[in-house]
């Protein structure tokens, strides 16, 4: 085999460790790549900056297990920023997998420090996806009858303040699914939205902020170290991003790679099946 | 009757359901919206239960296994069900264990599990993502455009991060607004056949 | 409850373990599949559980004897879980699920999804020669997806060119959302990644597990050549 057909057929393991290195090595030594801030970005900071103090905000925790490494980090950097702000949270989750993570969230953040039930709750599961979230829209207190610890609402005096949709000044919807659903729902009644998602679907979420359905987006983990960035405290989005850096221009070279290699061994005459 | 509670009964509740909540939303009806609240609260009761059924199909998939002892597979449905009581049981009794698996186990170990579609996805971005044509070299050109634009580092360079971001806003975003459009009208024509009678997925297909 | 170490050692080697499919398929690799898929299964058992016992056993306890209805009809829905003959008396609490769903989906898909979109393309930018020239471009790109779509007109005469136009401007949307997926996939490994530096001594088993992969690896080729 000549040099470039095995480059053409090299062993998918070989990718694997240069991409586990590439991964590997930014974390054990920084390498401190600047972090441009995008226009989505800027404007979901700016809808929170805008609030005033004792303001209810929503956030929905509607992902779990492995897509938590990528929006677990957009839910913390929002918290810390509405801690910084004096707001009170309301979180809420629509899938089943977010309700720990609510709770781990608003802990890591500082929340803490806060009293519960008067400054932030967790009202937990509510199930039925998309019939669930409209039932949650118009009427929080008919849909939910005690929130994550088993309180009842009545007994929660947040919720005095919290009837539907509209006791919010912002709301947050993060998810590892389908935004469709959220923006169906949530968009058009008065509410600032912001959409935390996977940057996979980064197009999807710029047709609904250029449409005006949502204000802005945090996308994916770069949104996290975008907005890490703008409330001056650096977290696990801006480690992230020097690998971000790597590995991307690492997959660049393979498909640039792996296309002209290929094209050079079809058009070879000796090789079987080439011209 | 056998057939109306079989067939004709299922139709009805979801034709009159499908148009209450429909035409409720645009034809004020005294006392419609807190029973359209009633019936959003019902479904979601409804589907805790639905929910509740796949983790006892899983329960019953597996279970069977292991009394039939069915050869290789017996042993991964015993760690499967064990694991499962453990997080169920410490759930209500126990919660530091509940919490432990919570963080590490569902979290950490499913993330770890998770970079496997990362590893392939570059494994094939090497050996699958060939040009073959045309759109085959549109698809690729904006592709690594886009991975230009993700990557922080880029936008350092003037320009360099910029075709990408215009190429995922403009046109990008302009094909997925007809996708979403293409979506919700295809939506409407199913719950029309729905509405019908045609579309019987739901009950099973036809009796 | 399980301290620092022992934490890190456990979920070092089960961690290390799902990474060695990347090797080759191994027992290591289904066991921690195996323990994730039971792990996940139980915290959906007792999430819903909990759920359905606080917002709805809880109050009909209490007295809110409506709740009764949604629970009979739940459990009427656990009919998928008798004989093939039997099953039938799960399809009317499918067809209320379903119902309400789809016009729930469907109140929303009417502005949210069809009349907000026809507004904004309607609706020019307020001033600009490329925010014309970008809008131009994007409601080009919606009116050709959305004619590609069109199935019940034949792709033929004065619609091909169109439909053609539609598949160009899908194919650049397919090759972005391409591109913008491999941060979320690549997510995952930054996470552990990271995890396996911070975490003290999490990465000795990943060291043992490599080294055993290595030494497989050497006997492999050694038998290959012999």
């Amino acid at each position: 085999m000549s040099l470039l057909e095995k480059i053409d057929k090299l062993d998918r393991r070989i990718i694997f460790l240069i991409l586990l290195l590439l991964c590997f090595f930014p974390v054990l030594m920084p390498l401190g790549l600047p972090v441009p801030v995008s226009p989505a970005t800027t404007s979901a900071y700016n809808a929170l900056a805008t609030l005033k103090p004792n303001d209810v905000i929503c956030i929905t925790f509607d992902y779990a297990g492995g897509s938590a490494a990528e929006l677990y980090p957009q839910n913390l950097v929002i918290l810390k920023h509405a801690l910084k702000l004096n707001l009170r949270a309301v979180a809420v989750s629509f899938s089943v997998g977010g309700l720990e993570l609510a709770d781990q969230c608003l802990a890591e953040a500082g929340w803490g420090s806060k009293t519960y039930g008067v400054d932030y709750v967790n009202l937990g599961f509510v199930s039925g996806t998309e019939t669930g979230m409209a039932a949650f829209v118009k009427d929080i207190q008919a849909t939910i009858s005690a929130d994550a610890r088993g309180t009842p609402l009545s007994q929660i005096p947040l919720m005095n303040d919290v009837k539907n949709i509209n006791s919010f000044k912002y709301l947050a919807f993060t998810t590892s699914t389908s935004q469709d659903m959220y923006v169906r729902q949530f968009s058009g009644k008065g509410v600032p939205i912001i959409g935390c998602i996977q940057s996979l679907y980064f197009s999807v979420l710029q047709v609904y902020m250029g449409s005006g359905q949502i204000v802005g987006f945090l996308n994916g983990l770069r949104g996290s170290a975008e907005y890490e960035v703008m409330i001056k405290e650096l977290g696990i989005g801006a480690i992230s991003m020097d690998q971000a850096s790597l590995t991307h221009w690492f997959a660049v070279l393979l498909l640039i790679m792996g296309n002209i290699t290929s094209y050079f061994v079809r058009k070879n005459p000796r090789v079987k099946g080439g011209k | 009757m056998s057939n109306f509670m079989r067939t004709q009964f299922p139709i009805a509740i979801f034709i009159i359901c499908q148009f209450y909540i429909f035409f409720e939303f645009f034809i004020p009806i005294p006392g419609g919206p807190a029973l359209t609240s009633l019936l959003g609260k019902w479904v979601v009761c409804v589907s805790n239960f639905a929910l509740l059924l796949g983790a006892l199909n899983l329960i019953r998939f597996h279970g069977k296994n292991i009394v039939k002892q069915t050869k290789n597979e017996w042993y991964h449905g015993a760690i499967i069900l064990v694991s499962m009581t453990a997080m169920f049981v410490s759930g209500w009794f126990f919660k530091p264990l509940y919490t432990w698996l919570y963080a590490n186990i569902y979290t950490g170990l499913n993330t770890a599990l998770m970079c496997y579609v990362g590893f392939y996805f570059y494994s094939a971005m090497y050996k699958t993502f060939k040009v073959r044509n045309f759109e085959s070299f549109i698809t690729l050109f904006a592709c690594i455009t886009m991975l230009i634009a993700n990557a922080p580092i880029s936008g350092t360079v003037w320009g360099l991060a910029d075709i990408g971001i215009w190429i995922a806003n403009v046109p990008g975003s302009g094909a997925w607004r007809g996708f979403l459009m293409s979506a919700a009208l295809g939506m409407f024509a199913v719950a029309i056949r729905a509405a019908m009678g045609l579309e019987r997925a739901y009950t099973g297909g036809s009796d | 409850m399980v301290d620092t170490l022992q934490t890190a050692l456990i979920m070092g080697t089960l961690c290390a373990l799902a990474w060695s499919i990347m090797y080759k398929l191994n027992i290591g690799y289904r066991f921690a599949e195996d323990l994730t898929v039971g792990v996940m299964g139980g915290y959906i058992l007792y999430s819903i559980s909990d759920n359905t016992v606080s917002n709805f056993i809880a109050p009909l306890m209490r007295g809110d004897l409506l709740n009764l209805v949604p629970i009979a009809i739940g459990v009427i829905l656990w009919g998928q879980l008798l004989k093939p003959s039997q099953r039938w008396v799960a399809r009317a609490p499918l067809a209320f699920i379903t119902g309400v769903g789809s016009a729930v989906a469907l109140k929303g898909a009417v502005y949210g999804n069809i009349l907000t979109y026809i507004q904004s393309m309607a609706t020019p930018p307020a001033s600009g020669t490329l925010p014309y020239f970008n809008h131009i471009i994007a409601g080009l790109a919606t009116i050709t997806s959305v004619i590609y779509f069109f199935f019940t007109i034949e792709h033929k005469g004065a619609i091909l060119p169109v439909t053609k136009i539609g598949r160009f401007f899908m194919m650049v949307a397919f090759g972005s959302v391409a591109g913008s997926s491999v941060l979320s996939n690549i997510t995952f490994i930054f996470n552990r990644t990271q995890w396996f530096v911070v975490t003290p001594w999490a990465w000795v088993p990943l060291a043992i597990v490599a080294m055993a992969i290595v030494v497989d690896l050497v006997r492999s080729m050694g038998r290959k050549q012999s």
